[in-house]
């Protein structure tokens, strides 16, 4: 009887398997296509979102800031092979002390935050956190998880209104990714980072410099969608024991002179495109 | 699938009556368990604990109904899980997916068509053991 109950069930489980394999041998979904179309429907969702900030906020055009953040990029992204070219960023005047990603790799730095950064480097840690969020594909899960499958599409396809679009913006700016991504994208800002010779301790000052602020302010948009802070700050000290760096200057511009250019543009001459322009 | 063997007794009317509705309880709690493959089972559970004092023939049924809700039970909760991750966590939507939920659909119309077959059969008297669950319920339940 034990043998006759082994054979059958042998033979359900063979059979269960071969069809799921045999089924699986069947392309229902083309992966190129698949992956076609949604880089398609990003590149329209991203630039959607980021004409809703644009239209009602300045995007700054100074050559010189941009060179700046420009070559913060670089220094970030040449160490883990990411393609430069790709990441977008976009400099937003507002007061609030933010940046985020957006869908087809778009960054966005709130002027908020280039002015309350006390150095380069802490720019430059804020910015490899946003960029392991784009390399690891969380803004897309995040927009997936919570607007749904449907409205992307929509929106993407110029179905949804304007209005619809600035809210999608406002949830990848004012809300938080959930613990995981913001754990991943922590320890891989502090791999590239480390690799780039650039001292995650920055990153962790920054945290720690905003969890200290007691009230609230609205400027402190970056640390409320950022949650954990102290927690985090001291993760990031722990994992950057892993690696070994010399830290590096990185840039040769004092930090307090990016910062003046921002508040004082008009007397120091530089130009401001209007709003939306690009 | 299936085969008519043999009962060591000829059960009466009201037996095969018991014995039949065990199949027809996680036939009627499809229904209800879908998408919540657990329900089929609580419902064949409970069912089972009901008539676990019963005859031997209503007893041994109820048992074959229990094991059989079992196996769907895990090939729904795998494809269940499968699902949620998909919706609310990381993972993709692939071939190997499309195909399981094929797999498992396919399997649970097997089972429905051998549970309704086997509810039939038992309304008539008729003693049917199910491709291995049959000789693993002769081996649990025992006179």
């Amino acid at each position: 009887m034990t043998n006759k109950i082994i054979t059958q069930f042998s033979w359900l489980l063979v059979s269960f398997f071969a069809v799921w394999f045999s089924l699986s041998q069947i392309n229902f979904i083309d992966d190129d296509d698949v992956r076609e179309f949604a880089k398609e429907n990003e590149r329209r969702l991203g630039e959607l979102i980021l004409e809703t900030i644009t239209s009602t906020n300045e995007k700054i055009k100074n050559e010189k800031i941009n060179a700046v953040i420009d070559s913060i990029k670089v220094r970030i992204c040449r160490t883990k092979t990411i393609d430069c070219e790709k990441i977008k960023i976009h400099i937003i005047r507002n007061s609030e002390i933010n940046a985020f990603a957006l869908p087809d790799n778009h960054m966005v730095i709130y002027t908020g935050l280039i002015e309350y950064a006390e150095n380069a480097e802490e720019v430059a840690g804020v910015m490899a956190h946003e960029i392991g969020h784009l390399e690891k594909n969380h803004v897309m899960k995040k927009l997936v998880k919570e607007i749904g499958l449907e409205m992307l599409f929509a929106m993407a396809g110029g179905d949804a209104g304007f209005e619809i679009a600035r809210e999608t913006g406002k949830t990848l700016s004012s809300s938080a990714f959930d613990r995981k991504h913001e754990r991943e994208a922590d320890e891989y800002a502090v791999e590239i980072l480390a690799q780039s010779k650039v001292d995650p301790q920055h990153l962790s000052n920054f945290f720690f410099r905003l969890s200290q602020k007691h009230n609230m302010p609205e400027e402190l948009a970056w640390i409320s969608t950022h949650p954990d802070t102290k927690e985090r700050a001291a993760d990031i000290i722990k994992n950057k024991k892993d690696y070994t760096y010399h830290p590096d200057i990185i840039i040769n511009t004092a930090w307090s002179e990016v910062k003046n250019l921002l508040m004082h543009q008009d007397e120091a001459g530089f130009t401001v495109d209007d709003a939306g322009e690009n | 699938m299936s085969e008519n063997i043999a009962f060591p007794y000829k059960p009466d009317d009201y037996e095969a009556e018991k014995a039949s509705n065990s199949y027809l309880m996680s036939v009627v709690a499809v229904i209800a368990g879908l998408p919540l493959p657990i329900i089929n089972l609580v419902a064949t559970g409970i069912f089972f604990l009901g008539n676990r004092k019963g005859t031997y023939f209503v007893r041994w049924h109820c048992t074959q109904a229990l094991l059989s809700q079992l196996t769907v039970l895990v090939m729904n909760s795998a494809g269940f899980y499968w699902t949620l991750s998909i919706i609310f966590g990381d993972k993709s939507y692939n071939n190997d997916y499309i195909a399981y939920m094929i797999t498992i659909v396919l399997f649970n119309l097997v089972e429905f068509v051998a549970t309704v077959y086997a509810a039939i059969e038992t309304r008539k008297g008729r003693h049917v053991e199910l491709w291995f669950f049959g000789p693993l319920t002769e081996t649990i339940c025992k006179p």
